[in-house]
């Protein structure tokens, strides 16, 4: 009963969109189909925004794009190593407009964008403000979608298509040279990457990007990384009691722990301590920077992988 | 000096010209309210060009500000606002319980166990774009809310609903549904765990024009039986054996009303999730505006959509640039008010 | 009716109970305590068989066995311990003095208060010791007992005052303190973590020793103040003037009974965040055992209230396995409904009477 009503909104909400977008936009535009469907990019690009920090910022800074605004990353959120991104984007130095989680789309809107890159989850209840404010790619549109696939879309969507291929070659030929240099290690070493966190134990998650990482290099994954990789939503947690009886078979880990904090209560942990990767010294430590990401972070992830292997 | 008696949709009643004032004067505040609200934020429009904004001819950036991303949420702000206090004014009359309140019997918790029941159980789909999202969520808060209240409302027919009785119930049954939602949040997803903490914090930011026409219009039908029931509340407010001579059903018109009441509480829970103490808060200060003996319907509604619509512009402009949730802002003011509310805690107030 | 004839009725239900049957009931609450401490150390999400359990106990046993029964659960069930009791006596403590059998340390917000404490003081002060923080816990625990005390008391004056106005004014504190904290995670979203230890109550991964080592004294000492003034507390029970006949000094019983609240409150709250219901529940469940004496009320409340969260907390551990459920989860769970069934009893009795 209420449908045409919502539909009449709608339509008025797209006309004054595209109205107001066009009179921004002189000139040329290309057209990608996306995840939202049809999105018309402008030829020239003097600015380009993002709402997430992870792979939308990746792919943004690996392409060269104008990235000119985005989150701010929480100062207090106790990130103690330094970012992959960190010197890409101290050169780009994008003016922070919200802080993360916390899109606040008047600044958005003041910044008048020529583009919106973001993640799928960031889309939530504002998808049409967005898509007023300036044409939308989205990447991470479902588990499926592999950083490379959206790398190859947003370069397709911004004339950068070149750039993203050979992003994309080059990842995959340090992949096979990891492969190579390690072969025997990668073959004999049962791995898993870890996460901690104070007092809820362990988790594994098959969909993050260092655990796709490990899998592009062929590594064998443990018990609790099989395990992640056998659920329909591609993890498994282990309270603090299962530590070593969920990663006993792990000859080596990595471990995220994001804060000082963290990390010295999965060091003090008595059976953290007791577990034989940890024992045998064969632990790289990580954080939750490296869960999600573009090529930049892929790169950074598998020299902490060849690291694990003895590199 | 004659009163005028006005008849609208079949009610009839007197209008007192210092209720007419607060009305007229609650209107024009709320409107002018709304229109500064459009204009101040992070990027300020002053009220001028607010005006031409929304009459189409303003900067084609100040429209798409005024019109695409601040209007909805200001207009939501008026219409769930004055659905909350109309539900408030409803309830405390009917229970005639100057605490009464429907997000005290229960229906906050309630929506929010069914909300994020569909988050959880439907994952990704409830949590993106699909329909799941869109009605799912807000018809789960709905049934919830006036589930829980129903509940609440039920375990008291036992005993009769005199004096603080329905609230320490729905104390209590708020905390046994709030433990439900943790036992939720523990099993979702970390994602799913992340949108449930966002419908929980209670926010109007990032509303669209769709889900605003789709509030308005859930709103007025479930507003609509209440037009027939209002002449009822005025009878009923004399007194139930007052009401019974006029021959009334009392207790089925309790009944009806409470329902009434609290499946609108629900639903604006269900648009825009929990937006504690205006129904509680609203009918009080409409009282004390107007001085009238029982809670007044028309001053609440009022009262209550100029109150959301300042609480949501603290809450976009307070910690700017961060918003903080309109729930929280409303909970620092009706927090305190109820703690006033108790301590002057008369006879005849609460009983 | 006269002073002496009021002291006179009231006596015999004083002394109803002998001293031998109260020392048999204390005797059978702490078996159930031990029974429970058993169960804590014995059950858990890493399934331990009987077997291995009997070796860590003669003192031999793998590695792994031992760390998790001798730290991971033993420090948790202490903590379980120190925070059933402390709650439970404050609850009944805070019972007795505002004459309100629905007054609980956490329904009346001073819990959330402790917890709300300790999370601004790591916001604004940066302090991260645990030790550092628990002064943060028993400054939040005094003022909110202070504040509910003097709410309390100012309702108790009025002939027509309700038990029930001091628990509503405890669900505003709560949300107060929850929109409270609600901004602080907005402005600094990584504090997650910590907030949720705080405001849900969990003892999951084993509480920090070094609090266990300042929290436990701190909770016994409570405890003894509680019981050398629960004489003190059975005359108040009478009304400030009876007690002054009685040769009490009401103001020195009122201090003393928020000295003992303090400790006990922030004491639990350090060692397992904010729980709810058990300073409620408690004190009713014994006091059906003891009668309303507070010399034997007090020390029974202790044992209940930590067989109450040892067994919330089992119960977590198993649910969803192989996840915990925190124990402030479950005593939610279970205590709300037990609150509303109190609520509908009580009002009930008092009009029947």
């Amino acid at each position: 009963m209420f449908r045409p009503i919502i539909g009449a909104a709608v339509t008025v909400l797209l006309v004054s969109g595209c109205s107001s977008a066009s009179t921004q936009q002189e000139g040329a535009t290309r057209a990608v189909d996306t995840f939202l469907g049809e999105v018309k990019v402008p030829e020239k690009i003097d600015s380009v925004v993002i709402l997430d920090g992870r792979r939308d910022q990746d792919i943004v800074l690996s392409l060269g794009l104008p990235l000119t605004g985005g989150p701010q990353q929480d100062p207090a959120a106790g990130y103690e190593l330094p970012s992959p991104m960190a010197e890409a984007r101290q050169a780009a130095a994008p003016e922070e407009l919200f802080l993360e989680n916390e899109v606040n789309l008047e600044a958005l809107a003041a910044a008048a964008p020529d583009l919106i890159v973001c993640h799928e989850d960031d889309l939530g209840e504002i998808r049409e403000q967005l898509q007023a404010i300036a044409p939308v790619l989205v990447v991470a549109a479902s588990p499926e979608q592999t950083w490379q696939d959206d790398l190859l879309m947003v370069g397709a969507a911004t004339g950068t298509s070149a750039k993203a291929e050979q992003l994309i070659a080059d990842y995959d030929a340090r992949v096979a040279e990891v492969k190579e240099n390690y072969a025997d290690e990668i073959a004999a070493t049962k791995v898993s990457p870890i996460s901690w966190s104070v007092g809820e134990g362990t988790g594994v998650r098959g969909a993050r990007l260092h655990s796709r990482v490990l899998l592009d290099v062929g590594a064998q994954p443990a018990d609790g990384f099989a395990k992640a990789l056998e659920t329909p939503d591609d993890s498994v947690r282990f309270s603090p009691e299962q530590t070593l009886e969920a990663h006993q078979d792990a000859d080596a880990l990595l471990v995220s722990a994001t804060s000082a904090e963290e990390w010295r209560s999965a060091t003090e942990d008595p059976l953290f301590g007791q577990l034989p990767a940890v024992r045998a010294e064969r632990v790289v430590r990580t954080d939750r920077l490296t869960f999600e990401g573009g090529p930049i972070t892929a790169m950074h992830t598998l020299g902490l992988v060849e690291q694990l292997y003895g590199g | 000096m004659t009163v005028p008696a006005v008849r609208v949709l079949g009610v009839s009643a007197r209008l007192r010209p210092r209720y007419l004032v607060v009305l007229v004067t609650g209107a024009l505040a709320a409107l002018a309210l709304s229109v500064v609200s459009a204009g101040v934020g992070d990027y300020a429009v002053p009220p001028g060009r607010v005006v031409a904004a929304l009459l189409g001819n303003g900067d084609p950036m100040e429209e798409l500000v005024v019109t695409t991303i601040r209007l909805p949420r200001v207009l939501l702000a008026l219409v769930v606002g004055a659905a909350l206090g109309v539900s408030g004014a409803i309830t405390q009359a009917t229970a005639r319980n100057a605490l009464a309140s429907p997000d005290l019997l229960g229906v906050t918790a309630g929506a929010s166990v069914g909300a994020v029941l569909v988050i959880v159980i439907g994952g990704r789909d409830a949590a993106g774009s699909g329909i799941l999202r869109t009605v799912g969520i807000p018809v789960a808060a709905l049934i919830g809310g006036t589930i829980a209240a129903g509940l609440v409302l039920l375990l008291l027919r036992t005993t009769g609903a005199d004096g603080l009785r329905p609230l320490l119930v729905g104390v209590g049954v708020s905390a046994f549904l709030s433990g439900i939602v943790s036992w939720l949040m523990v099993v979702a997803t970390i994602n799913d765990a992340a949108r449930a903490n966002v419908w929980l914090t209670g926010t109007l930011n990032g509303r669209s024009w769709a889900e605003l026409w789709a509030a308005g219009a859930a709103l007025t039908v479930i507003a609509l039986p209440l037009v027939v029931l209002a002449p009822r509340l005025l009878t009923l407010r004399l007194g139930i054996d007052v009401a019974r001579g006029l021959g009334l059903n009392t207790g089925r018109t309790q009944a009806m009303l409470l329902l009434a009441a609290v499946v609108l509480a629900a639903a604006t829970t269900a648009v825009a999730g929990p937006i504690g103490f205006v129904a509680l808060v609203v009918p009080h200060l409409a009282r004390l505006a107007t001085g009238s003996a029982g809670p007044p319907l028309a001053a609440s509604a009022v009262l209550g959509a100029l109150l959301l619509v300042a609480a949501d512009l603290v809450a976009r402009t307070a910690f700017a640039p961060i918003q903080i949730p309109t729930g929280a802002v409303t909970a620092f003011v009706g927090a305190p008010f109820l703690i006033w509310l108790l301590i002057r805690n008369r006879r005849g107030v609460l009983t | 009716m006269s002073l002496s004839g009021l002291v006179l009725t009231r006596a015999p239900a004083l002394r109803s109970r002998t001293v031998s049957a109260q020392a048999g009931w204390l005797a059978m609450t702490a078996s159930a305590l031990l029974l429970a401490v058993l169960l804590s150390l014995a059950v858990g999400s890493r399934g331990l068989i009987p077997g291995e359990l009997f070796d860590v106990v003669r003192g031999s046993g793998t590695a792994e066995a031992r760390a998790i029964v001798l730290e991971l659960r033993l420090s948790r069930t202490i903590a379980a311990v120190i925070a059933g009791a402390g709650l439970a006596v404050a609850g009944a403590v805070i019972q007795g003095h505002t004459r309100n059998p629905l007054a609980d340390p956490g329904l009346l917000g001073v819990t959330s208060g402790a917890a709300v404490a300790v999370v601004l003081a790591i916001f604004l002060l940066g302090i991260t010791d645990p030790a550092g923080y628990l002064w943060f816990c028993l400054l939040g625990a005094l003022l909110g007992t202070v504040l509910v005390t003097a709410v309390g008391l100012a309702g108790a004056k009025r002939r027509d005052a309700s038990p029930a106005s001091l628990v509503l004014a405890g669900a505003a504190v709560n949300a107060l303190l929850g929109a409270v904290t609600g901004v602080m995670l907005l402005l600094d979203s990584a504090s997650l973590d910590v907030y949720r230890f705080w405001t849900v109550g969990s003892l999951a991964g084993g509480p920090d020793a070094q609090v266990l080592a300042v929290a436990g004294p701190l909770v016994l000492a409570g405890l003894v103040i509680a019981i050398a003034h629960a004489p003190a507390l059975d005359s108040l029970a009478l009304g400030d003037d009876a007690a002054k006949a009685l040769g009490r000094n009401p103001l020195r019983t009122r201090l003393t009974g928020l000295a003992a609240v303090t400790l006990l409150v922030g004491g639990a709250v350090a060692c397992a965040g904010s729980l709810g219901f058990v300073g409620l529940v408690a004190p009713h469940v014994v006091r059906r055992l003891t009668g309303p004496v507070h010399r034997w009320l007090l020390p029974q409340c202790a044992l209940v209230g930590a067989v109450f969260v040892l067994l919330a907390d089992v119960v977590g551990r198993l649910v969803v396995h192989p996840d915990e459920l925190p124990v402030g989860v479950v005593l939610g769970i279970f205590g709300g409904p037990a609150f509303v069934l109190i609520v509908l009893r009580f009002r009930r009795s008092r009009r029947g009477r």
